[in-house]
């Protein structure tokens, strides 16, 4: 698999299937060695595109790398729960999708 | 306190303007991130697990109270609607968005703060005691001192690039509440035997996977020579520290190398070169920043007014929090008042921006709008009228924010860890937590009294894990969360390193094993001995024996 941070917002990503971008690692493909010429290819281009940076490999083998960083990474936040704010929070506008 | 003039505000303002520009030629890929990266660390911001992470500066650990309003309004407009406040009184988001960090840096400097050199191989945030200018036991304020090492450091152009970071802290009390053992210079403010005042300067303090205790490179500099002396310690340091070895390069690797003798002797040297130069203050410039500390006009109030005790007699809640968390004040009638930001379910330093702003609050109906940031990650109103107390407690407990933990077994210092930290091996936040749980019951952690526990989630040792009456320093062990626990260290006076007990326990078994240490001093101590004394005076032996014979908490082989 391939992960990497957006590179306008660190959001932690993840390289799909098809090539493209996703913030869900659900939707990490695992890459044989086959297609992963390929998919080197995509995060060279991401990063070349300034789309992205510290993209790295997550070894798998045979299954999900299921390490304790890996998985805090990929449930995007925390095991504990931060003190909440009690008012909202403005909304922001989204990074561009690239 | 300190306010900008013109030259900083304008300084502080250009360098945000700066970092706009290297952001968006970032974006645009102008810059490379090899190319960037030193550029976004020296304002402070690092790409963790998650996200940017923005360290900021808070100058000697001191806000006002619209300072604190400011960054709950990052935190808010910018964040998640928390913070995080460390161990060397800076304060960290965690969910920032490179886009937003110019914003961000234009929004501090609108209230005269700033991220300048909170990571980087130069001198970070100069720290000192949180009790500065109200504290009973300081021969003079230390935050003038600060403030002009501070200005010193600040973009000096001669250590830009130093071999590795830099940690400076700075202390005037009879306790040293700054843990200037564990820097790479301590200074301390001392008298000498003809009543003046001058520093003992410390060198080679730190922890990581080398722990040091700075040891004593001269005992006596007088004032006016400080800043020379300073540029000695750093010069010899910035020509003979080692750059081939990221692990070789702090200051401390130098001083084990050369010895304290030698590394004194080069240091002399090179103040001779320079002593009684330009870099030594004018005292003209002295008294310029001296003035901005003048201490707050506190009108004489009682020194334990009837309702105060009252008060005690009547709410155990705030009988405890009056025990533990209402610090001496140099004045009789007046205290400081520790906020703890150690509660059950709350990770260790982390407070939401309602409760920052609840604090600001605090500062101001109960203080004098001040507020200090400690080295023990929790926050203190100074300057506090005796008699206001019990409104105080009220309010910061209406705020979610009255524990009296102070010094006790859940005033613990932790890391972020694995949960936000992209070098840690474990996770500190949970484990903290959990051990608050288990000693859920305020009135045994009043029983077992004062008790330092710190968490590290890896070997950087953030949580200062090697200060700690038990430490606690996460290790991966094959994939899996593992812990080792060290006894008998400490910070502030006496400063000491602790000691491995023995093999690592999984997460699971910690909290277990820390209760069992807890209650074999429990049961051996005589008297009201503090942990480091029992510790001192009976050794670790049993304690030992407790944790590995002991089949409910036993060690799984290393």
């Amino acid at each position: 698999m391939f992960t990497a941070n957006r590179l306008d917002d660190g959001a932690v990503i993840w390289l799909t299937g098809a090539l493209s971008w996703s913030e869900a690692s659900t939707q990490a493909a695992v890459f044989s060695d086959d297609g992963a010429e390929a998919a080197r290819d995509a995060v060279a281009i991401a990063c070349h595109r300034n789309f992205i940076v510290a993209a790295y490999e997550v070894a798998v083998d045979g299954r999900a790398d299921t390490s304790m960083r890996e998985r805090i990474r990929a449930g995007r936040g925390p095991t504990i729960t931060p003190p909440q704010d009690n008012r909202a929070r403005p909304a922001r506008p989204a990074t561009g999708d690239r | 306190m300190y306010r900008y003039d013109e030259f900083d505000r304008g300084f502080v303002e250009s360098r945000a303007a700066q970092f706009r520009d290297q952001v968006d030629r970032r974006l645009r890929g102008e810059l490379s991130e090899d190319e960037f990266k030193p550029l976004r660390l020296q304002n402070g911001l690092y790409l963790q697990l998650h996200a940017y992470m923005l360290r900021i500066a808070i100058p000697y650990g001191v806000l006002s109270s619209d300072q604190l309003r400011g960054l709950a309004g990052i935190a808010r407009d910018f964040d998640r609607g928390f913070g995080h406040f460390t161990t060397r009184q800076n304060i960290q988001f965690n969910w920032i968005r490179l886009v937003d960090a110019p914003d961000i840096l234009d929004r501090l400097a609108a209230f005269d703060m700033h991220a300048i050199q909170t990571s980087g191989n130069c001198i970070r945030n100069v720290t000192c005691d949180p009790l500065a200018g109200a504290a009973h036991d300081e021969i003079e304020d230390p935050r003038v001192w600060a403030e002009i090492i501070r200005q010193w450091s600040t973009l000096h152009p001669e250590f830009a690039f130093l071999p590795r970071k830099f940690k400076i802290a700075i202390s005037a009390g009879a306790e040293d509440r700054a843990a200037t053992g564990f820097h790479d210079i301590g200074v301390r403010l001392v008298r000498n035997r003809g009543g003046e005042t001058g520093f003992r300067i410390l060198v080679g303090g730190g922890q990581g996977r080398t722990p040091r205790v700075a040891r004593q490179l001269a005992h006596f500099i007088p004032k006016r020579h400080l800043l020379s002396y300073l540029e000695a310690v750093m010069r010899v340091y910035n020509a003979a520290g080692r750059r081939d070895n990221i692990y070789k390069a702090r200051i401390k690797i130098l001083v084990d190398a050369m010895g304290i003798g030698s590394f004194a002797e080069a240091v002399t040297t090179e103040w001779g070169l320079i002593k009684d130069g330009a870099a030594d203050l004018p005292e003209s410039e002295y008294r310029r920043i001296a003035d901005y500390f003048a201490p707050p006009d506190l009108a004489a109030a009682p020194p334990v007014p009837q309702a105060l005790a009252l008060a005690q007699r009547h709410d155990a809640g705030f009988a405890r929090w009056a025990r533990r968390n209402c610090l001496p004040h140099r004045l009789a009638g007046h205290a400081n008042a520790v906020i703890s930001l150690k509660s059950a379910g709350r990770p260790p330093g982390d407070a939401s921006a309602s409760e920052m702003e609840a604090i600001a609050g605090l500062a101001d109906d109960h203080g004098t709008g001040e507020i200090r940031v400690t080295y023990q990650q929790n926050i203190i109103i100074p300057h506090v009228r005796r008699d206001a107390l019990p409104a105080l407690y009220e309010d910061a407990r209406a705020a979610g924010l009255g524990g009296g933990e102070n010094g006790l077994v859940s005033d613990i210092i932790a890391c972020p860890g694995l949960d936000y930290c992209n070098l840690a091996n474990a996770r500190s936040l949970p484990l903290a937590d959990r051990i608050f749980q288990r000693f859920d019951d305020p009135q045994r952690r009043m029983a077992i009294g004062r008790l330092q526990v710190n968490i590290s989630g890896c070997i950087n040792a953030c949580g200062h894990h090697h200060a700690a009456d038990i430490g606690i320093l996460g290790v991966d062990k094959k994939g899996v969360e593992h812990y080792q626990i060290t006894i008998g260290g400490r910070a502030g006076e006496a400063a000491a390193i602790g000691r491995i007990i023995g093999p690592s326990f999984a997460g699971d078994e910690v909290p277990a094993v820390v209760e069992t240490i807890i209650d074999t001093y429990l049961a051996g101590r005589e008297g009201n001995e503090s942990f480091a004394a029992y510790v001192a005076r009976s050794g670790t032996d049993g304690l030992k024996a407790a944790v590995y014979d002991d089949g409910a908490a036993r060690a799984r082989a290393s």
